[in-house]
């Protein structure tokens, strides 16, 4: 009996040591795939000597497996930042202190505000997103001559798209110049957006004007059925862009002034697969269909997954929780550890229900002045609950810091100058 | 004279837009050349092309009074048919832009339009009546044909070349509309342009389809925030009939109730009225010029204006030789038989404009003054058949100027109806007030709202109107719905519609336009009463389906 007892004990022994061996953890390379069909067996895979469970969301993981997302793996390297952009955050950041008391930030000149958060930081979270705020690493002029809005269902694919211009003129927080300030001394930056395509909504522009401070925005619409500009409701910040999926605080998952949130959590600081370094070409003018757009997945339902290079990068995981009449409960978003830029973000309804997925695509591009900035070179707002998603799609013609441009080129006038077309 | 009947003009005329075409289009060749003079195909590159073909299909929703004169040429007609649910316009319209910017900042614009219409059994019934009346005052048929003369068009929408003169000024010269103000439905500083309203009344929803485009000189001139704009019509550079508001003089389906089939030009018993555009004061050979500043201060948006050019609406110049009346500042110019001369007596037009976006209440308010002085009116609310009138019809004892003032206050707010109704974002609610004023009012005048009516201007009064747009389906489902109610003449509009998106390239508007009124004119030329604004429409309610190819 005990003779008996003590074989199967280490039969058993035998077979699960077998199996142990069996079930020995891969390392994986640049190039392997996260799919439906391995990712039960990867999770416990490595890359870079994590886990391939540590490295994702659990949105993440759940979008693999019923969603029919595929993450590509991609070596990790570092992200090049602007040496302007490191140069005034090294010069101005010590003097940048932030009141618990108003939630506003004193003393900022230009870079990051807080470049040195830790976890232990006192309102690291409210720090985290104040240099989201003023210190996106695109340099002063954000000089976008076209980007699309394709609008995609999961049963059908792409509906149809639209195509636009964008100018973000930033005047404060300047750059590689003399002064860091320019203009109006009430103003963050100056905005104009305005549609090329398709006929009906070519010339629909909107001019924005975001102040350095908690008050709304003021912004104009010109429309060019009526070839009339007219005054908007600073109070839609939390509405829906047009048709889209997105709200206007959607835009780079972040579009709020940081007083419009009520409260910010850090919910941490990890490693995740993201795309930092986008490989895929977001825009081919040269194709047509479906493979206009090689970022997205538009051949295969549900006809909205990125199709793109994912490394790992140390993230913030930031929880903001929406005012009352919002239409979200909470944005839970990921932010690169070393410059503030959002990759993802898990946003929940009313009840708490998951409802959308946001994921940006970034590169880093040379600025028209030699330096470098960030962009998205696609960013996806998925509603999981409506099943439809808006993809944005920047022309890799992109610019930044478009020499020639001072505060006067980006106005009402200028708006009807480029809507009328 | 009148260059309808007299054509000597239409020929310098004509050369002076080929010489502003020519320039334009010289000046562009010009531009590009310099810039792209070392590039193999710098005339053919980096056009933008777009535009659109459109079927419009109109349905009357009532049985429209179509009377013709009776058997033996009198009053005594009857009702030609019954035309309620009877195709009211089959229109094909088709666009195309070509757009380019160069290099060098330089920017050329050529838009045409093309529109037909398909002679349905309504229109072809207007043509004869109208042809019978005409020639119950010896004219062998109607002045004009109208399917020919009236609904099909071609035209040139835009033609110009816009460049930076310096770092702050910026020229456009050429075919161009250029809108002030903020009022909708109405003009109050929108009085550059005049407004076609023959084929499709005030009803299409982009009204840049239905404004007349002008030859003109648009100089702008950025001073800190501010824009300072200076407008230059030259008269003989465009057409006579591209000035002022086109109604439908002409009998056709949009044509004041109870005239379809009238055409004011061939009138009945040849009491005549047609448009003389060389009126000593309403010269359109004569130039206009306008100028605007426009700038924020503090939080508010704001405009100041003054615009001196044609009167926006044509007012009846009465023959003192068939009316007991004085022609206006003495001079008729018309047919000596015929009841009067419509003309667009020259003003000046002083406006400011404001809006602010107040988020207390979460609404932008937008408001709009305009002073003009001696606006011109018809006077005589009745007419000799009626007793004590001054003519054949009402409003043909004369012109007075008066001191008009307009104004409009307008709120715009997002409502957010998701849960009442399920719309998937936020509607847009518009509510605008539009109000008349005439300071120097004088009752004893008998001012009239419209020449052959007898709706009596009152010293103030006010137009109420509310605009709902909602979305649905990530905007393809669009339906919206706009009230219009006349507070002081009784009568409005109820327009429900809906817009679908199909993709990129089809759009789809269905729309209905209800009309109300509280007094209306049974028959032509008899039975005058307190008709005004809506009383017009009477009659009129419409099924519209649009279907839009875009490129």
């Amino acid at each position: 009996m005990t003779i008996n007892t003590s074989l199967r004990k280490l039969s058993l022994a035998l077979a699960l040591s077998v199996a142990s061996a069996g079930a020995t953890a891969a390392s994986l390379s640049p190039g392997d795939v996260l799919n439906a069909g391995n990712i039960g067996e990867r999770l416990q895979d490595t890359f870079e000597g994590n886990t391939i469970e540590s490295l994702l969301t659990d949105t993440q993981q759940r979008l693999i497996r019923e969603e029919g997302l595929v993450i590509t793996l991609k070596a990790s390297e570092p992200v090049q930042l602007g040496k302007d952009y490191l140069a005034a955050t090294e010069k101005y950041s010590d003097q940048v202190t932030f009141n618990p008391e108003t939630r506003l930030m004193e003393g900022w000149v230009a870079g990051i505000p807080f470049p040195n958060v830790t976890e232990d930081t006192e309102n690291a979270a409210e720090k985290l997103i104040w240099n989201h705020h003023v210190a996106q690493p695109t340099k002063n002029f954000q000089d976008y001559p076209r980007f699309a809005y394709l609008f995609v269902d999961d049963e059908d694919g792409l509906e149809r798209r639209q195509e636009w211009v964008f100018k973000r003129f930033y005047l404060k927080g300047r750059l590689g110049e003399e002064k860091t300030e320019i203009g109006d001394e009430d103003l963050l930056f100056k905005q104009l957006l305005y549609a090329t395509y398709p006929n009906d909504v070519r010339g629909l522009g909107l001019f924005t004007v975001r102040y350095d401070g908690p008050q709304l925005d003021d912004s104009w619409a010109y429309l060019k059925s009526v070839r009339r500009t007219r005054r908007l409701s600073g109070g839609t910040w939390m509405d829906p862009i047009g048709g889209t999926d997105q709200l206007n605080d959607d835009i780079e998952i972040f579009n709020a002034h940081p007083t419009w949130y009520p409260e910010y959590k850090l919910l941490g600081k990890r490693k995740l697969l993201v795309v930092a370094h986008s490989q895929s070409k977001s825009w081919d003018t040269e194709a047509s269909g479906t493979d206009e757009f090689p970022i997205v997945d538009l051949a295969n339902a549900p006809h909205w997954n990125p199709r793109d290079e994912w490394e790992p990068r140390d993230v913030w995981v930031i929880e903001a929780s929406a005012p009352p009449e919002h239409p979200y409960s909470k944005k839970v978003m990921y932010m690169d550890a070393e410059f503030p830029r959002f990759y993802m973000a898990d946003v929940y309804d009313k009840k708490g229900e998951f409802w959308k997925w946001m994921n940006y695509d970034l590169k880093t591009v040379k600025t028209e002045d030699g330096d470098v900035g960030m962009v998205s070179a696609a960013g996806f707002t998925i509603d999981y609950q409506r099943r439809h998603a808006t993809i944005f799609i920047l022309d890799p013609e992109v610019r930044l810091n478009t020499p020639g441009t001072g505060p006067d080129d980006i106005s009402l006038r200028q708006l009807e100058r480029a809507a009328e077309r | 004279m009148n260059s309808e009947y007299n054509n000597s003009f239409a020929v310098s005329g004509s050369s002076g837009r080929l010489l502003l075409v020519g320039a334009i289009v010289a000046a562009s060749l010009v531009a590009s050349q310099q810039a792209f003079a070392d590039e193999e195909n710098w005339l053919t590159k980096d056009w933008e092309v777009n535009g659109y073909v459109r079927q419009y299909l109109g349905m009357n929703l009532e049985n429209p009074v179509l009377i013709g004169p009776g058997p033996s040429g009198g009053l005594d007609g009857e009702q030609k048919d019954d035309y309620k649910y009877d195709l009211s316009m089959v229109r094909t319209v088709g666009k195309l832009n070509l757009f380019r910017e160069f290099d060098n900042g330089t920017r050329f614009k050529l838009s045409g339009r093309v529109s037909r219409e398909y002679e349905t059994d309504y229109m072809k019934d207007m043509q004869d009546v109208a042809d019978a009346w005409a020639q119950t005052g010896g004219a062998p048929g109607a002045f004009r044909n109208l399917k020919d003369d009236v609904y099909d068009d071609e035209d040139i929408r835009e033609l110009w070349i816009q460049t930076e003169l310096t770092d702050s000024t910026s020229l456009k010269l050429g075919r161009q509309q250029v809108v002030w103000g903020e009022t909708d439905f109405f003009q109050l500083m929108d009085v550059i342009h005049g407004y076609n309203f023959q084929w499709r009344s005030f009803l299409e929803p982009e009204n840049e389809e239905l404004r007349k485009p002008l030859n003109l000189v648009n100089l702008r001139q950025r001073i800190a925030d501010g824009d300072l704009q200076l407008i230059y019509i030259p008269g003989k550079l465009n057409e006579h009939s591209d000035r002022g508001n086109s109604y439908d003089v002409e009998g056709g389906r949009w044509a004041n109730q109870p005239n379809r089939g009238v055409q004011f030009q061939a009138a009945p018993f040849g009491a005549n009225l047609r448009y003389n555009y060389e009126h000593p004061d309403a010269d359109m050979d004569d130039d206009s010029y306008g100028l605007r500043w426009s700038s924020v201060a503090g939080d508010w948006g704001y405009s100041v204006a003054w615009f001196h050019g044609p009167n926006p609406n044509p007012v009846a110049n009465p023959n003192p030789a068939t009316n007991d009346a004085d022609a206006y500042k003495g001079v008729y110019e018309g047919g000596a038989g015929w009841a009067g001369e419509l003309i667009f007596p020259y003003i000046d037009v002083f406006g400011v404009s404001a809006n602010n976006y107040f988020p207390a209440l979460d609404v932008v308010f937008s408001t709009e003054l305009a002073y003009i002085p001696e606006a011109p009116y018809n006077t005589g609310v009745t007419s000799t058949s009626q007793g004590n009138g001054c003519g054949f019809f009402p409003g043909f004892c004369g012109i007075e100027e008066k001191n008009l003032v307009r104004s409009m206050f307008r709120i715009d707010k997002q409502v957010d109806l998701s849960s009442m109704i399920g719309t998937s974002r936020p509607s847009f609610l518009s509510v605008q007030l539009f109000n008349n004023w005439i300071t120097d009012y004088d009752p004893k005048e008998q001012l009239i709202n419209n020449p052959g009516f007898s709706g009596k201007t009152e010293e103030f009064s006010s137009i109420l109107t509310a605009i709902l747009a909602t979305n649905y389906a990530h905007d393809t489902i669009n339906p919206s719905i706009a009230i219009v109610s006349d507070l002081t003449y009784g009568g409005g509009a109820i327009i429900p519609a809906v817009e679908l998106a199909y993709g990129n390239h089809v759009r789809v508007r269905l729309e209905a336009d209800i009309f109300y009124h509280e007094t209306d004119q049974d028959r032509p030329l008899q039975g005058f009463n307190d008709t005004n604004l809506f009383g017009y429409f009477s009659n009129n309610d419409q099924l519209m389906a649009r279907l839009t190819y875009q490129f």
